[in-house]
Formats: structure tokens, sequence, C-alpha cells
């Protein structure tokens, strides 16, 4: 969860459903957070960026605009390695990769270091601990049909090595198998429960234009001969929240004692989805990528009990967006820049996984939206690169109420310049503006609330990979100060120092990671 | 070198950080005008113009389904939703019923709930500062102030003064925590004295709610008396029972700290207690405190241009605070532009002095008349009682010697209190008028007298609805459950009593004199006739005669022994009557006489037939 979304939370905790427990306006890929307001979650989810391990120059097969891995199979990067090409069919391997990242931070006042960002996605410099494991495995039935299965567990911090509590918050986030060339060569197809995403702004740990989290399933049908691919998918989620499901107890039947329960709501929301990208190669090896993008949600009505014996009709629902990307790469040291393009109404103006908490007097969200659009590039030369990330979102609640300190307005723009030091080691600098108007007024001075921030950051590291913005692994030492406005301030409760403090510190150290991982790249 | 990559790529890279640093750093909301300092002006004419509709914001009408927290709905003490978005989503239907003011409920930050009821009334403040979420913003309640302005409709706060909610407990055993508990063995088991009572009585001690003692509540022990009782407020926040704001109403000088009121005869108890409920009674007479109260409720007129204040528990705060009170408020509002600031003050007792008390020395502009409730709306159009009582209650607001002020204070309203009193037929104190007599005529019959009457009527939410709950909080219902049905009988009635009232200056302006009303209760002809003229004072020539028969069965006219009433008018005038303007005109006979015979629950409004305003 990001800091914005707990502030929303905190205003909004209790509320009942269709007039909500929780906040709404969080996008999609907030999803790996559990609505827990006193914790510190895992941030959203790991980059797409990285460059495939072990390859001797460093190249991000998204920052090429080439297919994620994932949907890559047997294609780039064969399921089972070519030194196994002599083998007899079926050929099979167990394989392991991993995203993560360890940060331990102060403030530099004795106390913890925190991320002091208002927008939903804020720079990465102050970031919590968050890794992945997968575990894969691979066969290669014939020539042309081959599976993959992939696991892939989630843990979020803290760590038992900093607060001394053994146990750990785990998830599953991918859970699925996928099969190419049943059919036609070209075609391949999944089923289970999946992180299914495309580009990243890795500066901001942020998926805008495509990001779901469902059970389900998909197929994709790669073109022959060209760099082009249409994908779809459709998949459930039932959040555990009272806007999709409710629990209530019952006498049981047949006269036996005892309570039982009863599922009155129960109604899993249905996301469907279809990309349209295209590559055209460009030059040497750069190419130029274009993306289309659609999803549509539809949750059905149902019946909830409002108080015991008051049972209550609740609206069904539907919502659909529209996007689009832009991409040009040059191919070479992961240059490249992405525009991105959304727009969502209705229930796919809400993550997949979010509750709404406003609704329109006929109890449904339609008539909320949510725009974005996106930055994310990098330019990288020999010694030097500099890589941007930003975007600016608006969301409007369905209420006929426009003063909601759901609705809002944010961006943030972040530039990061780096000098490679030698192979193994770099200095990032890092300058970010964030801004974020949310349509209240502010109680102390009834002006509108406009929370602002700047932050600088630098960050040397040891990247033992080799040299470049996406080598991977890194270690590094962080100190990032951040400078807030009132209104920044007022975001947070009566008693926290950031409610009080216009200036924070993050002096940190930590490392980061991916390797041969489904999900990210390499 | 990045000039060694595409141009078009360097290009593309430049105009989108440029597009990004725009769009991130453009405020693009519109806010209405709704922020920051806002002018004030004065909505108001003249206060007997207007008619004042009372409603509860959370009962009213529900304009923001996204702010229903901690609603329930079958739960009749429990916040149900209403807000001020939902208040002003219903402005045509309060225009189209004549309604010219509103007095809304509190809006400041309540203690949420206690003791399974919630603070949904608004009575019971914790933070005088802040808004109470339940209801809105100052933004939406800023543009819903607007609206109603835009369309006329003035704009009331029900504030409160005299405590705060339920935000601390006495530590009588000095434990430091909050107890309620029995001690004594009682008559059953303790020894019997010589008087037969026993030696350990029963005594129910809550340290949250104890019994009114004029030394302030005091702590004690097994060892006996141990001096006050600290006061130790908690810090809850679920339930919002917080400190409150601002910061002198923490400490404890800030109140009486002398318990609950258990004897009303008792004056200074009622003014130093604490109200039932565990209500903690402020320090109104700490000069610190008597400030911060004006600060405060002088800074919610600037912040949001309201018209007016219902102030509450009148007679629980000293009279000398109000005779400070309200000439601050009107300077501090004048100038800043606003004038003809209405204040009026409810006290919730029949004594008609002790109402009319706080309309001298410059305090109150009205009251609200609660006498004029009991005795009049309650034992006459309820219960039938003689209509005598109405004359005589009349007269003791008239001429030097009344119970009312007689003079427009300084800098007030510019009309004397004995001619601004807020009339009501029931409001939200009371039990409805349809609970007490379930007969729509009589209600009627009751909204005629209240819109012919002098003063400003005052209409209770849900009475233009036919509601008819019974005590607190039976007379809370929801509005919505009448789907706001502007055909109904009683809001077509009150719809078409504003447009008389509007048309007519002698029902605003005229003074008002009783020409008949009865003590008599039998078989008399004019049992249950109440006939009064409005006419003179500001109203000039302009004319109006109610006559109005309470009684239930039969009709009834204003004569005994064959001698009719008295009026003003020259013999030869010729009347008709408002209210059925089709039906023949009425004269006058000599010495002013007028014979008219009225059925049963009804009433009568005539003017001359000159003055005839048709299609009201």
């Amino acid at each position: 969860m990001n800091r914005a979304a707990a502030l929303g939370l905190t205003a909004t905790l209790g509320l009942t459903l269709l007039h909500g427990t929780h906040a709404s306006a969080q996008p999609a890929d907030e999803v790996d957070v559990p609505v827990v307001l006193d914790e510190e979650p895992p941030a959203a989810s790991p980059p797409v960026t990285p460059a495939p391990a072990g390859a001797s120059r460093p190249v991000s097969t998204r920052a090429l605009g080439a297919p994620a891995k994932v949907t890559d199979l047997g294609r780039r990067t064969p399921a089972v390695p070519s030194h196994h090409a002599e083998e007899p069919y079926p050929r099979s391997r167990f394989s392991f990769g991993s995203y993560g990242r360890v940060v331990v931070a102060s403030d530099g006042r004795g106390g913890e270091g925190r991320s002091a960002d208002v927008v939903a996605f804020g720079s990465r410099m102050d970031e919590g601990t968050y890794a992945e494991l997968e575990l894969r495995r691979d066969d290669e039935w014939t020539r042309e049909i081959e599976s993959r299965v992939v696991t892939t567990l989630a843990l979020g911090g803290p760590v038992f090595h900093y607060d001394g509590r053994f146990d750990a918050r785990v998830a599953i986030r991918n859970l699925y198998v996928e099969e190419r060339g049943i059919g036609d060569k070209g075609l391949s197809v999944w089923a289970g429960s999946r992180m299914y995403r495309g580009d990243d702004i890795y500066l901001l740990d942020f998926w805008p234009l495509d990001n779901l989290n469902t059970i389900g399933g998909g197929a994709r049908f790669d073109l022959p001969e060209t760099k082009t691919f249409v994908a779809f998918h459709v998949g459930l989620n039932r959040a555990a929240d009272p806007f999709q499901y409710q629990r209530v107890e019952r006498v049981p039947p047949q006269n036996q004692p005892g309570v039982t329960g009863v599922d009155l709501l129960n109604r899993p929301r249905v996301v469907s989805s279809l990309k349209l990208q295209h590559i055209q190669p460009l030059g040497e090896a750069g190419g130029i990528k274009g993306v289309l993008y659609g999803e549509v949600h539809r949750l059905p009505s149902g019946e909830r009990e409002q108080a015991p014996g008051q049972i209550e009709d609740v609206p069904g629902d539907s919502g659909a967006l529209f996007g689009a990307q832009m991409g040009l790469f040059t191919g070479k040291r992961d240059t490249f820049v992405n525009l991105f393009f959304r727009h969502a109404r209705g229930l796919a103006a809400y993550g997949e996984l979010a509750t709404p908490e406003g609704t329109s007097p006929e109890r449904t969200v339609e008539g909320a939206t949510e725009t974005r659009i996106g930055l994310s590039a990098n330019f990288e030369q020999e010694w030097f690169a500099v890589v941007a990330g930003g975007y600016f979102r608006s969301f409007r609640e369905p209420t006929p109420e426009p003063f909601r300190f759901g609705n809002l307005d944010e961006g943030i723009f972040v530039l990061r310049p780096q000098l490679f030091l030698g192979e193994h080691a770099g200095l990032a600098v890092e300058g970010s503006y964030q801004a974020q108007q949310r349509k209240i007024l502010d109680v102390a001075t009834n002006e509108p609330l406009h929370a602002k921030l700047w932050r600088f950051g630098v960050m040397p590291y040891l990247s033992p990979a080799g040299r470049g913005v996406f080598r991977r692994p890194q270690l590094r030492l962080i100190w990032a100060v951040t400078q807030r406005n009132d209104h920044a301030r007022s975001l947070y409760p009566l008693d926290d120092p950031f409610a009080r403090r216009k200036t924070e510190q993050f002096f940190g150290i930590g490392a980061e990671w991916w390797f041969n991982s489904t999900s990210y790249g390499g | 070198m990045i000039s060694s990559y595409p141009v078009r790529f360097r290009r593309a890279l430049a105009l989108g950080v440029t597009t990004l640093t725009l769009l991130a750093s453009t405020a693009c909301m519109d806010f209405e005008g709704l922020e920051g300092e806002r002018p004030m002006r004065t909505h108001v004419q003249d206060w007997r113009d207007e008619v004042i509709y009372q409603l509860m914001v959370d009962r009213f009408a529900n304009g923001d389904l996204a702010n229903d927290y901690r609603i329930q709905r079958d739960g009749p003490a429990r916040y149900h939703g209403g807000d001020w978005r939902g208040v002003e989503s219903k402005l045509d239907y309060l225009s189209n019923l004549g309604v010219t003011a509103l007095w809304i409920s509190p809006i400041v930050k309540n203690v949420e709930t206690d003791a399974g009821v919630d603070g949904y009334h608004g009575y019971w403040t914790q933070d005088f500062t802040q808004l109470n979420p339940h209801f809105g913003d100052m933004a939406s309640l800023r543009r819903m102030i607007d609206k109603a302005h835009d369309r006329g409709i003035k704009v009331i706060l029900d504030i409160v003064v005299n405590h705060v909610g339920q935000l601390f407990y006495y530590d009588i055993n000095l434990n430091g925590q909050p107890d309620e508990r029995v001690e004594g063995a009682g008559p059953l088991i303790a020894p019997k004295q010589p008087d037969g009572s026993p030696t350990s009585p029963v005594s129910h001690i809550n340290e949250y709610d104890p019994d009114y003692d004029p030394r302030g509540v005091q702590a004690w022990t097994s060892l006996g008396e141990a001096g006050p009782a600290p006061i130790v407020f908690v810090f809850d926040p679920a339930s919002n029972h917080m400190p409150p704001e601002p910061a002198i109403f923490q400490e404890p000088r800030a109140y009486n700290r002398k318990g609950r009121i258990w004897s009303y005869d008792d004056a200074l108890q009622v003014e130093e207690g604490d109200f039932p409920g565990g209500l903690k009674d402020l320090n109104t007479r700490d000069p610190e405190v008597r400030q911060a109260l004006i600060d405060i409720f002088v800074r919610w007129v600037e912040l949001t241009d309201l018209d007016g204040f219902r102030i509450d528990t009148l007679k629980h705060v000293e009279r000398e605070f109000w005779e400070e009170f309200a000439p601050a408020v009107r300077q501090r509002l004048a100038a800043k532009g606003k004038t003809n600031f209405f204040m009026f003050g409810e006290a919730f007792d029949g004594r008609d002095d002790l109402i009319g008390s706080y309309t001298f020395n410059q305090g109150v502009d009205s009251v609200f008349y609660f006498s004029q409730y009991f005795t009049v709306y309650r034992d006459v159009f309820q219960y039938g009682q003689d209509t005598k009582r109405i004359e005589t209650l009349f007269s003791q607001r008239q001429g030097a010697g009344g119970n009312y002020g007689t003079v427009a204070h300084p800098g007030g309203i510019g009309v004397a209190p004995n001619k601004a009193l807020v009339n009501f037929v029931d409001n939200h104190d009371v039990a409805r008028f349809l609970y007490g007599r379930p007969d729509p005529a009589a209600l009627d019959n009751a909204l005629l007298f209240l819109f012919t009457e002098d003063g400003i009527p005052c209409v209770y939410y849900g009475t233009e609805q036919g509601f008819s709950g019974g005590n607190d909080p039976a007379n809370r219902e929801d509005l919505w459950q009448s789907g706001y049905d502007q055909g109904s009988r009683h809001y077509q009635w009150i719809r078409r009593l504003t447009r008389i009232r509007r048309a007519y200056p002698a029902l605003t302006r005229g003074d008002l004199r009783v020409v008949w009303s009865s003590d008599r209760t039998g078989d008399e002809p004019d049992v249950g006739i109440i006939a009064f003229e409005r006419t003179g004072g500001d109203a000039g020539d302009a004319y109006a005669l109610a006559v109005i028969n309470t009684h239930a069965l039969r009709p009834s006219s204003p004569e005994f022994g064959g001698v009719p009433m008295a009026t003003s008018l020259p013999p030869g005038t010729r009347l008709v009557d408002v209210l059925a303007p089709g039906a023949p005109p009425l004269t006058v006979e000599a010495g002013g006489g007028l014979r008219v015979t009225v059925p049963a629950t009804s009433g009568k409004l005539l003017v001359r037939e000159g003055d005839l305003i048709s299609g009201l």
C-alpha cells in the first residue's frame, strides 16, 4: 500500500458496504496490499526492466520493447537450455528465479526511515522490503509443444531480523501453467493465478497501462514472421471485502443444533483484457513499440444483509478501460522511452481487488473515472545514464458529491542521472517533484488541499553484474531528503511525526536483485 | 552520444518529459469559488417575513452515500446517513413548500457514539473547530448555504454552548479508571437505624454521570471524602471520546464539574449541573471560556455566511452570558458586513416569564416559544382545552411589563423580541403533533394558527409529510421514507399557508389582537374559538382576521349570549375567506360585530373583499 492510499484508508476505515469499508481509489497495482492500516506493506511490485541474468551485455527485454519473457515461452529463450538440445523429448528442468529488495533505513533523528510520498506511486528511493521467490518447471514435450508451471511466492517486510517476530507475510502471486504450440506454433494458452502485466515505470514501481491480478486464463497469438501479438485474458477475483463478499450466520438446516455460515454475498468480478502489440524495427537494433489495450470489468448483482433480517439488493456494476502505449528504443544500452495513456470508467476505474468507497445514488460505481498518462525513459551511455519516470493521474468517484477526499489529481516526475564508476560501481542522484490535489478544502486554511513535495537523493551502489541502469544485483547506500509543504503534512494524523516535520531524511542501506523471473524479464 | 540516436527518439523523450512535468504540476480542480476567505452578506430584511424549517441533517436527505460511515438505519438513535449534500439536493422541495429559512442541526464534530446512541443529532460536541464528517466538509457546507441563499433561503445554525459531550469522567474513587458500581447492603440486609432506614443504603455511583453536588463532585474513599474529584478525559478515537478542542476546553476550569442535574427547581443546579447523559457543563462564567465560545461561533459565521443561530439549552447558561455573547456576536459580524443576524434561544420550559427573561438586556433576539407550545399547541390544539389560555399567554408578552423585550436590541434584527418569537407546533425534543392527536385535520388547524399568528413560524421537518413519531428519537424519522411527496396533504396545506402568509403583509408584520377566546368547554356556542386580528404595527392598514375553531366535534362561533365578537372594522365592511374565496362574503355589523360560524377543527382567514388575492 502506498502512503497516500493509507491516508485514504485512515479517513474511511469502517465504512460499511456500498457505504464502504475502505479506500477505493487505489490503482490496480495495489492489489498485493492487504488492507491493514498499521502495517507497512510490501511495495507494489518489482520492476520489469531487468536484463537477462548472465547476459554479457545487459539488454532489457522490456526496454527493447520485446514481449515479456513470461509470454515469450519457448521463443526468445527456450524453456530448456540449448545444451540440452541433444536430449530426447520430453526435456525438462526446474528453475529458480527471484526479484527482491531489502532496505533498512533511519530518518536521521533516531527513527525509522519511511517513505514520504503522497502520490500513489512515488519514487522507489525510499521503498521498503519486498521479495518474490519463483519456482518453475519447464517441459518441452515435442519440438513444437512446451509447457511451464510457475509458482511465485511474495514476501512482504518487515523480516524477522528486523522486528524479531518469527513470522512472515506471504502471498502467492503466480500459480499457473502455460503451454505453447498446441494447434499452432504461435499460439500459447495459460490458466491459473497470475500477475499479468506489461511495461512499468521502473523509478515509480508502477505499471501505468496494464497490471492485472486474477485467477483465470488467457491466450496469446503471435503472428508469424512479425513482432506482433494479440493476447486475450479473462479472470476472476473476489476480494474479501463487503463489496463482494458477506458471510452471515444462520441456523443449520434440518433442525440441527449450532450455527452455520452462509455466503449471502459472493460475487466475483470478471475481468477480461485484450492487448494488441506491434514492434516496428527501426534502424540497426531499435524499434517502435505500439500497444493498444482494453479491459472490461463486470460485477453481478447480489444481495446482502444490511442488518439482521434486512436483506438488501446490491446492484451489479461494470466498467471498461482503454489505453495505449507508444515506445521507442535504440537497441543500445537500454535506451528507450515509453509513453502511456489509459482511461477507465466505472468499475474499471478501480483496481481489480479494490473496494469502491463512494457510490452513485443508485449504489453503483457508474460514473467513476480514472485517467493516467505516464512516461518512462532511459538514456544510457558508456559512463553516464539518465532515467526518467513520471505520471499524471486523475481519479473521480461516482458520487454526486464532488467534494470528496477520494477525488484527486496527482502526478510525479523523477529524474535519476547516474555515473558508472568503473565496471562495478556507480553513483545515482535523483530529483523528484510530486503533487497531489484532493477535492476538499484543507480544514485549517479552507484552501484547496494541494500537497507537494520535492525530493533529492544520492545513491552510490555496487553492481557485481557490471555497468548499466538495469543490471542487478545492486548493493546500495541511500540518502534522500524530502521537503514537504503544509498540505502534504496535513495528510497525516495528529501525533504522526510526518504531520509536524517539513523535512524528512532517509539514510538507508539495501540491495535489489532480479534474476530468472518470468515476471520480470531476466 | 545522444546525437547518435534517432532524432525522433530525442524529440519523443523531450515531449514526454515536458508533458509529464506540466501535467503533474497543474491543479485542474474546480472548487467553484468555495475556497478560502469568503465575504459575508446580509440576506434578510425582516425576520418576520421568514418561514423557518427545522431539519435534522442526519434524517433529512442522504445526498452522498459515500459518507455513510457507521450508519444503522434500523436504530432510531444511530446515524442514518443524511448530509449537507442531501439538504442541497432538496432545496427545490423546500422552496416549493414556501420555506425561506433553514434551521440545520449542529455542524461541529461530535462524540461518535456513546452507550449505544450516536451523536447524529449534533448536541455532543467534541471539537468546536471541526465539522462533523458524517455530514460533509467545508466545501459541501458552503455550497449548500450558497445554493440556499441563491433561492432566497437563509440558514440558521443550531449551536450549543452549555455543554460538550461525555468527554471526561469524575474519578470519584481515585483509582484512575471510570467506574460504575453499586455499593451498600440495602434495607433487606443491613441493620436498621432507629428510624427504620438501613445503616448501609444502596448507592449507585456512575463516574461519568454522578449527581449534582453544589461543592463540585467530591472524591471519596473508604476513609471518607477526599476533596474535589479529578476529571479525566477519555482517549478513544474509535468513539471520538477525545479531549475537546480548542485547547481551553481541556482545562478543568472550563467546566463546572458539579455533576448531573437532578432538580430543575434549583436554578443554580440547572445552570451549573451537567446535562443528563453525562454532557459536561461548561463554566461559561470563566472569561476565557466565554471569549472562546464567542470566537468559535463567530468564526463559523465568517466561514460559511450563516444567517442566524438557534441556541440550545438557553436556561442552562446564566443570563449574563447571553447578555455578553449576543452583543459581541452582533458587533463582530456587523464589522464584517453582516447585520440582521438572528439569534433565538431554546429554553425547554413552559414558564413564559423564564423564557422571556433572556430577551432583555441585549440578550437573544428571540426565543423558541416553548410556553406557547405547551399552552397552545399541546393543551388547546391537541388536548382540546379552552382557548382563553391563548389570550392569557399572549397578553403576557405585551407592554412594558410583559415577559418579553419590547425594544429591538441595538445592532439586532430591528424587531422587538415580543414580535419575533419563533412559533412551532412541535420539534425534535417533543412528540410530534400527530402522535399526541392523530388527526390530520387538527394538525392542519394548528398549522393555520401557526401561519396566521404573529412572530416567525417554524415547521419541523416531516410535518409536511404527516410524520407522527413519539418522543425523541422516535420523532426523528428519515424524511426519505416519504419519497419527498409534494402532493401530500400537509405539504400542500403548508405550501398554501406559506403563500398566503407571504401575500398578506398583515400576517407577517401586523400587530396581533385577540378578539375572541373562550374559557368555556361545554355546549356554549363559542367553545373552542380563538379569533385574532392582524393589523397595524408595521403592516399599516393591512388587515386579516383569523377565526379558528379548535373544537374537535362541533361548529362554533365567536359569540356568546347573542353578542358577536367585535372587530376593529367599520360597519359594512365585507370580508371574504382567503381559504374559501368562493364563499359568500361576511359583513361587519354595527360596532364592528361579526357573525361567523366555523366548522369543527377548521378555521377561516378573513380579509377585506377588496384585498383578496386570487389563486392562493
